[in-house]
Protein backbone atom coordinates (compact mmCIF):
# COMPACT_ATOMS: atom_id res chain seq x y z
CA UNK A 1 0.00 0.00 0.00
CA UNK A 2 1.67 3.27 -1.02
CA UNK A 3 0.42 6.92 0.48
CA UNK A 4 -3.81 5.46 0.16
CA UNK A 5 -4.16 6.84 3.93
CA UNK A 6 -3.06 10.08 3.64
CA UNK A 7 -5.14 10.40 -0.15
CA UNK A 8 -9.44 10.19 -0.09
CA UNK A 9 -12.00 9.88 -2.39
CA UNK A 10 -11.76 9.48 -6.23
CA UNK A 11 -7.73 9.10 -5.83
CA UNK A 12 -8.00 6.43 -2.78
CA UNK A 13 -10.41 4.38 -4.59
CA UNK A 14 -8.76 3.30 -7.51
CA UNK A 15 -5.71 3.20 -5.72
CA UNK A 16 -7.55 0.60 -3.70
CA UNK A 17 -8.17 -0.79 -6.45
CA UNK A 18 -5.32 -1.27 -8.12
CA UNK A 19 -2.91 -2.72 -5.34
CA UNK A 20 -5.73 -4.93 -4.80
CA UNK A 21 -5.53 -6.46 -8.53
CA UNK A 22 -1.52 -6.43 -8.66
CA UNK A 23 -1.85 -8.31 -5.61
CA UNK A 24 -4.45 -11.44 -7.31
CA UNK A 25 -1.61 -11.17 -10.22
CA UNK A 26 1.36 -11.38 -7.90
CA UNK A 27 -0.59 -13.84 -5.59
CA UNK A 28 -0.78 -16.69 -8.72
CA UNK A 29 2.88 -16.96 -8.51
CA UNK A 30 4.13 -17.75 -4.83
CA UNK A 31 6.03 -20.41 -4.31
CA UNK A 32 6.61 -20.87 -8.27
CA UNK A 33 9.73 -22.08 -9.23
CA UNK A 34 11.30 -20.37 -12.64
CA UNK A 35 10.40 -23.03 -14.61
CA UNK A 36 7.41 -23.10 -13.49
CA UNK A 37 6.44 -19.45 -14.01
CA UNK A 38 8.11 -19.75 -17.89
CA UNK A 39 5.81 -23.22 -18.46
CA UNK A 40 2.57 -22.62 -20.58
CA UNK A 41 0.28 -25.43 -19.01
CA UNK A 42 -2.81 -24.76 -20.51
CA UNK A 43 -4.48 -24.74 -24.09
CA UNK A 44 -3.42 -20.72 -24.21
CA UNK A 45 0.08 -19.71 -24.69
CA UNK A 46 0.48 -17.55 -22.03
CA UNK A 47 2.81 -18.34 -19.20
CA UNK A 48 2.84 -16.55 -15.46
CA UNK A 49 6.03 -15.40 -15.89
CA UNK A 50 4.99 -13.72 -19.31
CA UNK A 51 1.96 -11.98 -17.62
CA UNK A 52 3.94 -10.45 -15.17
CA UNK A 53 6.14 -8.67 -18.04
CA UNK A 54 3.02 -8.00 -19.90
CA UNK A 55 1.08 -6.07 -17.20
CA UNK A 56 4.47 -4.73 -16.08
CA UNK A 57 4.46 -2.63 -19.62
CA UNK A 58 1.11 -2.44 -20.25
CA UNK A 59 0.46 -0.44 -16.60
CA UNK A 60 3.72 2.12 -18.10
CA UNK A 61 1.87 2.72 -21.14
CA UNK A 62 -1.18 3.53 -18.91
CA UNK A 63 -3.51 1.26 -21.10
CA UNK A 64 -7.73 1.98 -21.38
CA UNK A 65 -8.76 1.70 -17.63
CA UNK A 66 -6.25 0.76 -15.88
CA UNK A 67 -7.88 -1.81 -13.38
CA UNK A 68 -9.04 -4.04 -16.37
CA UNK A 69 -6.82 -5.18 -17.55
CA UNK A 70 -4.43 -6.50 -13.93
CA UNK A 71 -7.95 -8.17 -13.46
CA UNK A 72 -8.63 -9.86 -16.51
CA UNK A 73 -4.56 -10.91 -16.72
CA UNK A 74 -5.16 -12.42 -13.24
CA UNK A 75 -7.98 -14.35 -14.44
CA UNK A 76 -5.91 -16.12 -16.92
CA UNK A 77 -3.30 -16.43 -14.17
CA UNK A 78 -5.41 -18.07 -12.27
CA UNK A 79 -6.12 -20.89 -14.45
CA UNK A 80 -2.78 -21.38 -15.21
CA UNK A 81 -1.95 -21.57 -11.86
CA UNK A 82 -4.48 -24.27 -10.87
CA UNK A 83 -3.55 -25.97 -14.12
CA UNK A 84 0.45 -26.20 -12.93
CA UNK A 85 -0.04 -27.60 -9.27
CA UNK A 86 -3.60 -27.34 -8.71
CA UNK A 87 -3.49 -24.08 -6.24
CA UNK A 88 -6.46 -21.90 -6.34
CA UNK A 89 -6.67 -18.27 -6.33
CA UNK A 90 -10.49 -18.27 -5.32
CA UNK A 91 -12.01 -20.11 -2.49
CA UNK B 1 -21.56 -2.03 -26.80
CA UNK B 2 -24.66 -0.67 -24.60
CA UNK B 3 -23.04 3.20 -24.52
CA UNK B 4 -25.88 4.31 -26.71
CA UNK B 5 -28.74 2.41 -25.82
CA UNK B 6 -27.87 3.63 -21.89
CA UNK B 7 -27.74 7.57 -22.68
CA UNK B 8 -23.41 7.65 -22.51
CA UNK B 9 -23.58 10.60 -24.47
CA UNK B 10 -25.51 12.80 -22.24
CA UNK B 11 -22.67 12.06 -19.27
CA UNK B 12 -19.42 12.79 -18.93
CA UNK B 13 -16.09 13.02 -16.82
CA UNK B 14 -15.74 9.88 -14.65
CA UNK B 15 -19.39 8.89 -14.61
CA UNK B 16 -18.96 7.98 -18.57
CA UNK B 17 -15.36 6.38 -17.85
CA UNK B 18 -16.93 4.22 -15.48
CA UNK B 19 -20.03 3.21 -17.53
CA UNK B 20 -17.00 3.30 -20.94
CA UNK B 21 -14.98 0.46 -18.49
CA UNK B 22 -17.88 -1.72 -17.09
CA UNK B 23 -19.54 -1.89 -20.85
CA UNK B 24 -15.94 -2.81 -22.27
CA UNK B 25 -15.51 -5.97 -19.71
CA UNK B 26 -19.35 -7.23 -19.96
CA UNK B 27 -18.57 -7.14 -23.63
CA UNK B 28 -15.05 -9.05 -23.32
CA UNK B 29 -16.86 -11.77 -20.87
CA UNK B 30 -19.80 -12.07 -23.21
CA UNK B 31 -17.39 -12.57 -26.20
CA UNK B 32 -16.49 -15.67 -24.89
CA UNK B 33 -19.26 -17.47 -24.90
CA UNK B 34 -19.99 -16.47 -28.78
CA UNK B 35 -21.62 -19.47 -30.93
CA UNK B 36 -21.40 -21.70 -28.34
CA UNK B 37 -24.28 -24.64 -27.49
CA UNK B 38 -26.03 -25.11 -24.13
CA UNK B 39 -23.98 -28.23 -23.75
CA UNK B 40 -20.67 -26.58 -24.41
CA UNK B 41 -21.44 -23.75 -22.18
CA UNK B 42 -22.49 -26.00 -19.35
CA UNK B 43 -18.57 -28.15 -20.02
CA UNK B 44 -15.48 -27.52 -17.89
CA UNK B 45 -12.84 -28.16 -19.75
CA UNK B 46 -9.70 -27.02 -17.96
CA UNK B 47 -8.41 -28.09 -14.01
CA UNK B 48 -10.58 -25.36 -12.90
CA UNK B 49 -14.52 -26.52 -12.07
CA UNK B 50 -15.76 -23.31 -13.76
CA UNK B 51 -17.55 -23.15 -16.87
CA UNK B 52 -18.97 -20.38 -19.40
CA UNK B 53 -22.49 -20.50 -18.31
CA UNK B 54 -21.55 -20.97 -14.97
CA UNK B 55 -19.27 -18.04 -14.87
CA UNK B 56 -22.07 -15.40 -16.61
CA UNK B 57 -24.86 -16.14 -13.63
CA UNK B 58 -22.13 -16.02 -11.18
CA UNK B 59 -21.19 -12.55 -12.76
CA UNK B 60 -24.57 -11.66 -12.87
CA UNK B 61 -25.34 -12.26 -8.98
CA UNK B 62 -22.34 -10.56 -7.80
CA UNK B 63 -23.13 -7.12 -9.80
CA UNK B 64 -26.48 -7.45 -8.62
CA UNK B 65 -25.62 -8.20 -5.19
CA UNK B 66 -23.24 -5.09 -5.02
CA UNK B 67 -25.74 -2.98 -6.68
CA UNK B 68 -27.99 -4.17 -3.79
CA UNK B 69 -25.31 -2.97 -1.43
CA UNK B 70 -25.26 0.51 -2.98
CA UNK B 71 -29.10 1.17 -3.06
CA UNK B 72 -30.09 -0.69 0.13
CA UNK B 73 -26.53 -1.18 2.62
CA UNK B 74 -24.41 -3.91 3.33
CA UNK B 75 -27.77 -5.96 5.22
CA UNK B 76 -29.25 -6.35 1.40
CA UNK B 77 -26.07 -7.41 -0.04
CA UNK B 78 -26.62 -11.67 0.26
CA UNK B 79 -29.76 -11.50 -0.81
CA UNK B 80 -31.28 -13.42 1.95
CA UNK B 81 -31.80 -12.10 5.03
CA UNK B 82 -28.30 -13.16 6.38
CA UNK B 83 -24.39 -11.53 6.40
CA UNK B 84 -22.28 -14.32 5.63
CA UNK B 85 -20.91 -15.00 9.03
CA UNK B 86 -24.95 -16.75 9.69
CA UNK B 87 -24.58 -18.79 5.96
CA UNK B 88 -24.78 -22.76 7.12
CA UNK B 89 -23.93 -25.35 5.17
CA UNK B 90 -27.18 -25.43 3.01
CA UNK B 91 -26.82 -21.74 2.14
CA UNK B 92 -23.14 -22.28 0.54
CA UNK B 93 -24.51 -25.64 -1.42
CA UNK B 94 -27.47 -22.97 -2.50
CA UNK B 95 -24.41 -20.12 -4.19
CA UNK B 96 -22.13 -23.37 -5.08
CA UNK B 97 -25.33 -23.87 -7.68
CA UNK B 98 -24.89 -20.73 -8.84
CA UNK B 99 -21.43 -21.50 -10.76
CA UNK B 100 -23.06 -23.87 -13.38
CA UNK B 101 -26.32 -24.12 -15.65
CA UNK B 102 -28.75 -26.19 -13.61
CA UNK B 103 -31.36 -28.25 -15.47
CA UNK B 104 -33.50 -26.04 -17.38
CA UNK B 105 -31.02 -23.06 -17.80
CA UNK B 106 -29.68 -21.74 -21.11
CA UNK B 107 -27.07 -19.74 -22.29
CA UNK B 108 -29.75 -17.72 -24.28
CA UNK B 109 -31.76 -17.37 -20.69
CA UNK B 110 -28.69 -16.55 -18.45
CA UNK B 111 -26.88 -13.79 -20.78
CA UNK B 112 -30.60 -12.43 -21.10
CA UNK B 113 -30.57 -11.86 -17.18
CA UNK B 114 -27.34 -10.51 -17.42
CA UNK B 115 -28.00 -8.08 -19.90
CA UNK B 116 -31.49 -6.60 -17.59
CA UNK B 117 -29.09 -6.62 -14.08
CA UNK B 118 -26.32 -4.46 -16.65
CA UNK B 119 -29.02 -1.92 -17.80
CA UNK B 120 -29.94 -1.35 -14.08
CA UNK B 121 -26.43 -0.65 -12.89
CA UNK B 122 -25.73 1.27 -15.84
CA UNK B 123 -28.93 3.41 -14.64
CA UNK B 124 -27.90 3.80 -11.40
CA UNK B 125 -23.80 4.66 -11.97
CA UNK B 126 -25.92 7.58 -14.20
CA UNK B 127 -27.13 9.09 -10.68
CA UNK B 128 -25.88 7.88 -7.89
CA UNK B 129 -23.51 9.83 -5.28
CA UNK B 130 -20.25 7.95 -6.23
CA UNK B 131 -18.63 9.24 -2.68
CA UNK B 132 -21.42 7.87 -1.16
CA UNK B 133 -19.98 4.93 1.76
CA UNK B 134 -21.18 2.27 3.43
CA UNK B 135 -19.56 -0.41 5.62
CA UNK B 136 -18.94 -3.33 3.72
CA UNK B 137 -20.92 -6.30 5.26
CA UNK B 138 -19.42 -8.82 7.74
CA UNK B 139 -17.68 -11.72 6.24
CA UNK B 140 -14.81 -13.52 6.54
CA UNK B 141 -13.41 -12.50 3.43
CA UNK B 142 -14.20 -8.49 4.46
CA UNK B 143 -11.49 -6.73 6.56
CA UNK B 144 -13.79 -5.77 9.45
CA UNK B 145 -14.23 -1.89 10.24
CA UNK B 146 -13.90 -0.98 6.01
CA UNK B 147 -16.37 1.20 4.53
CA UNK B 148 -16.41 1.52 0.40
CA UNK B 149 -17.60 4.08 -1.55
CA UNK B 150 -19.94 3.56 -4.13
CA UNK B 151 -16.97 3.93 -6.77
CA UNK B 152 -15.17 1.63 -4.83
CA UNK B 153 -17.89 -0.70 -5.75
CA UNK B 154 -18.08 -0.14 -8.90
CA UNK B 155 -14.67 -0.32 -9.84
CA UNK B 156 -14.45 -3.50 -7.72
CA UNK B 157 -17.38 -4.81 -10.12
CA UNK B 158 -14.94 -3.69 -13.22
CA UNK B 159 -12.08 -5.46 -12.15
CA UNK B 160 -13.90 -8.45 -10.84
CA UNK B 161 -15.76 -9.25 -14.23
CA UNK B 162 -12.11 -8.55 -15.99
CA UNK B 163 -10.89 -11.52 -13.63
CA UNK B 164 -14.00 -13.22 -14.60
CA UNK B 165 -13.60 -13.01 -18.49
CA UNK B 166 -10.00 -13.90 -17.58
CA UNK B 167 -11.03 -17.47 -16.69
CA UNK B 168 -13.59 -17.47 -19.81
CA UNK B 169 -10.70 -16.61 -22.25
CA UNK B 170 -8.74 -19.75 -20.89
CA UNK B 171 -11.82 -21.69 -20.64
CA UNK B 172 -13.11 -20.88 -24.60
CA UNK B 173 -9.83 -21.76 -26.02
CA UNK B 174 -9.65 -25.13 -24.16
CA UNK B 175 -13.10 -26.01 -25.43
CA UNK B 176 -12.85 -25.31 -29.13
CA UNK B 177 -9.21 -23.19 -29.19
CA UNK B 178 -11.17 -20.21 -30.16
CA UNK B 179 -8.80 -16.92 -28.42
CA UNK B 180 -10.51 -14.05 -27.77
CA UNK B 181 -7.32 -12.04 -27.79
CA UNK B 182 -4.74 -11.47 -30.74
Amino acid sequence: MTNTATLSGERADLLDSLTQQRFFLRNTTRGLTDEQVAAAPTASSLCLGGLIKHLTHGEQQWVDFILAGPAQHAGHADIIRETLDGAKSMA
Amino acid sequence: MTSTETGTPTLSGERADLLDALGKQRFFLRFTTRDLTDEQAKQSPTVSTLSLGGLIKHVTDTEQAWVRFIEDGPDAMTGNGKDWTEWTEEDYAEREKTFALQPGETLAGVLARYEEVARHTDELIATVDLDLSQPLPDAPWFPPGTCWSARRVLVHIVAETAQHSGHADIIREALDGAKSMG
